[in-house]
């Protein structure tokens, strides 16, 4: 501090001092931060985008499973219908849709009283396979032919049978129906696992009964309706077919695909804004204690460090499973292993055991530390990361073509940090020192590329990774965050 | 409006707000600038370059002490990085003794010179003087910061202090001499 009166004068006249700058100043500082701002929303947009389309992928997916779910699981509306028809339609089709009927039989069931009212309720909660209602346990073989012939089921009460052309979509457990029906008398409220979505066969009757459904978990909440179905009584009664269609595509779209991925580029450490990847970063950025460049080693002459950060070698392997969502968009999931580097400038090794305490690393005995020598000398050094790594993301075909098609994929990686050689700067050695305690070993990253998929199995694919968790814990100066750009070739393990 | 309004407008990225806050302290931090480097239009970049990180970090600052202390800061480490990186800097920051040529001296003279005057003295000055002068003397730094900030060890930051204020006394006073002989040769 300055402790005498040439000091105060100094810092006195030094207060007063100004100098206009020109106007070109305050232009180009304007420009550069719309410039700067601009930058920073093109590298997060499309982060922004990823996440939106993740949304909108699972949006995506929640309706396919819907879909898929709908014929299976007797939450579709359109799957439950009996068409009403004439009932004089001939027995032959019934048989040859393979559905057993007794329409004799129907004539005497009992417990019918013939206005429909309900006699008794009896729930039938376990019948939740779906394939044939609820209501409809009457009219098979399974029902001991007490019931009457309208509402019928798949034979072999599978869902996904075709049963007859013509459709009628029943949801229930044939043998839990057969069973619980057989016990109770038709006129019975039967309470059978169907959602609100459900539509009560029409069919064409002289006496019914209602039957009321519980959820499948028998729990009578709002969802649970009773279905008012009418059983039919009537002698000349014929059973409509029930045909239940899974779309056999939408099997084929549970398939993962699977895929070996490797990947070769170039890795460095950038400031926030992504910037310095191939000029060379600054160095203040990135040392944690001393030296700004424009000092000297004691016993040099000159400023040696700490060095300039260049980028060096990148790679990584690993599996990747994928799954269509849609034509257009693809899920993708990985795991595997990655390794970054950059390169720096060190002195020598130093053969002896160091005392460190900065800001950053308190009371550190380290051998690993490199010092300059008297001359100057340096050294490349490479700092290694190595990294495991676990990835989400979602590929989406911007161009469809017969011979050529491309991908946007982006994905958001945790990579953990298992090894690294990195130093870090100490102008007191004056050099590089390891403090592995320092670095965020849990890192967040997001890459994005285009990938050009071929027929004969296999996709290239050019990315860039940014990694927007700081490299180190804290440090002076900017964060800084990994990058990596390269190129990845995927092999197709399971082809179709 | 007071620098806690002005803040608070020039984080929401109002124009009109950093056209005043820079207006508000150009003129004193390019006089800061100023003293690091050797010319105006490098003071200049410097002054730029200090000012967007300041625009663009303005979320960074606390409200805890000035805001002209905090630009201060700013544009100091921005002048520091820019020597650094400047070969035309870095190649001529040599901290050699040089004893034979600036013995350190204990005077304290009454300075006269004009605030530029005494500034484009300071620019006189070796790189590796001028640095470490305009740290130690005018921003207040210790020499163990010192030491820290420039990658030297504190000893050699205080030499290199006791030389450039010796170098810069021997100046001031050579000036001095020749101002009144000046005047008397008016008379």
């Amino acid at each position: 501090m300055p402790e005498n009166e040439f000091e105060k004068q100094v810092q006195q006249k030094m207060e007063e001092f100004r100098v206009r700058p020109s106007a070109e100043v305050w232009t180009a500082v304007e420009e550069r931060i719309r410039e700067k701002k601009r930058r920073r929303f093109i590298f997060w947009w499309p982060l922004l985008l990823l996440i939106g389309g993740g949304i909108a992928a699972g949006i995506l997916l929640l309706n396919d499973r819907r879909e898929n779910k709908g014929p299976l699981s007797g939450t579709d509306t359109d799957a439950v219908t009996v068409p009403s028809r004439d009932i004089s339609q001939p027995e032959e089709k019934n048989s040859a849709a393979g559905i057993a009927t007794d329409n004799s039989e129907t004539k005497n069931t009992p417990g019918i009283n013939g206005t429909g009212d309900v006699a008794e309720t009896k729930p039938v909660s376990q019948q939740q396979d779906v394939t044939a209602p609820a209501s409809l346990p009457v009219g098979t073989g399974s029902l001991s032919n007490k019931a009457p012939a309208h509402l019928v089921k798949s034979k072999n009460g599978r869902k996904g049978k075709r049963v007859a052309a013509q459709p009628t979509t029943l949801h229930t457990s044939v043998d839990e129906i057969g069973k619980s029906t057989s016990e109770v008398p038709a006129s019975a409220t039967i309470k059978p696992a169907v959602t609100d979505a459900e539509v009560q066969p029409v069919i064409d009757t002289d006496v019914s009964t209602k039957i009321s459904t519980p959820d499948s978990a028998g729990k009578e909440d709002a969802k649970t309706f009773v279905a008012a179905v009418t059983l039919p009584v009537k002698t000349d009664s014929v059973a409509q077919p029930v045909s239940v269609n899974i779309p056999a595509k939408e099997k084929k779209k549970q398939a993962w695909q699977r895929s070996f991925t490797f990947s070769l580029g170039r890795s460095t450490v950038v400031d926030s804004a992504g910037l310095g990847f191939f000029r060379g970063n600054s160095v203040a950025d990135m040392y944690v204690s001393g030296g700004g460049g424009s000092g000297t080693t004691p016993g040099l002459s000159r400023f040696v460090g700490p060095s300039t950060v260049y980028n060096s070698t990148s790679f990584s392997a690993g599996m990747q499973w994928s799954k269509k969502i849609n034509r257009k968009l693809e899920l993708q999931l990985g795991a595997g292993y990655s390794y970054l580097s950059s390169r720096i400038k060190v002195g020598n090794r130093a053969d002896s055991s160091r005392f460190i305490n900065n800001s950053l690393s308190a009371n550190l005995v380290t051998r690993d530390y490199y010092r300059y020598d008297s001359a100057g000398r340096t050294n490349n050094y490479r700092n290694q990361y190595h990294f495991i790594s676990l990835s989400a993301g979602l590929s989406l075909r911007v161009v469809q073509g017969k011979k050529f098609s491309l991908d946007w994929v982006n994905n958001l990686a945790y990579r953990r940090l298992f090894f690294s050689t990195m130093l870090h700067y100490d102008g007191t050695i004056p050099g590089y020192y390891k403090d592995n305690s320092l670095l965020n070993r849990n890192q967040f990253f997001f890459t994005t590329g285009l990938s050009v998929p071929f027929q004969k199995g296999f996709a290239l694919e050019p990315y860039f990774s940014y990694g927007f968790t700081p490299v180190l814990k804290k440090g002076n100066g900017s964060a800084k965050h990994y990058a990596d750009v390269g190129i990845r070739i995927s092999f197709l393990l399971n082809k179709k | 409006m007071s620098d806690q309004q002005l803040v608070k407008d020039c984080l929401r990225g109002k124009p009109e707000a950093q056209r005043q806050l820079y207006e508000q302290y150009a003129e004193s931090m390019l006089g800061v600038c100023y003293r690091y480097t050797k010319s105006l239009r490098d003071a200049e970049d410097v002054l730029q370059d200090g000012f967007v990180k300041v625009f663009l970090g303005m979320h960074q600052y606390k409200f805890e002490g000035q805001l002209g202390a905090w630009i201060r800061r700013i544009m100091v480490n921005t002048a520091l990085n820019f020597l650094k990186r400047n070969r035309k800097y870095r190649d001529e920051m040599y901290f050699t003794e040089q004893e034979s040529l600036h013995p350190v001296t204990d005077t304290n003279p009454e300075i006269s010179l004009q605030a530029k005057d005494l500034a484009n003295m300071i620019r006189q000055l070796p790189q590796g003087y001028q640095t470490v002068f305009n740290l130690h003397a005018i921003e207040g730094y210790s020499h163990v910061e010192i030491g820290e900030l420039l990658g030297i060890s504190d000893g050699t930051s205080r030499s290199q202090y006791a030389r450039a204020r010796a170098l810069l006394i021997s100046w001031i006073e050579k000036d001095s001499q020749e101002t009144k002989t000046k005047k008397y040769a008016g008379k």
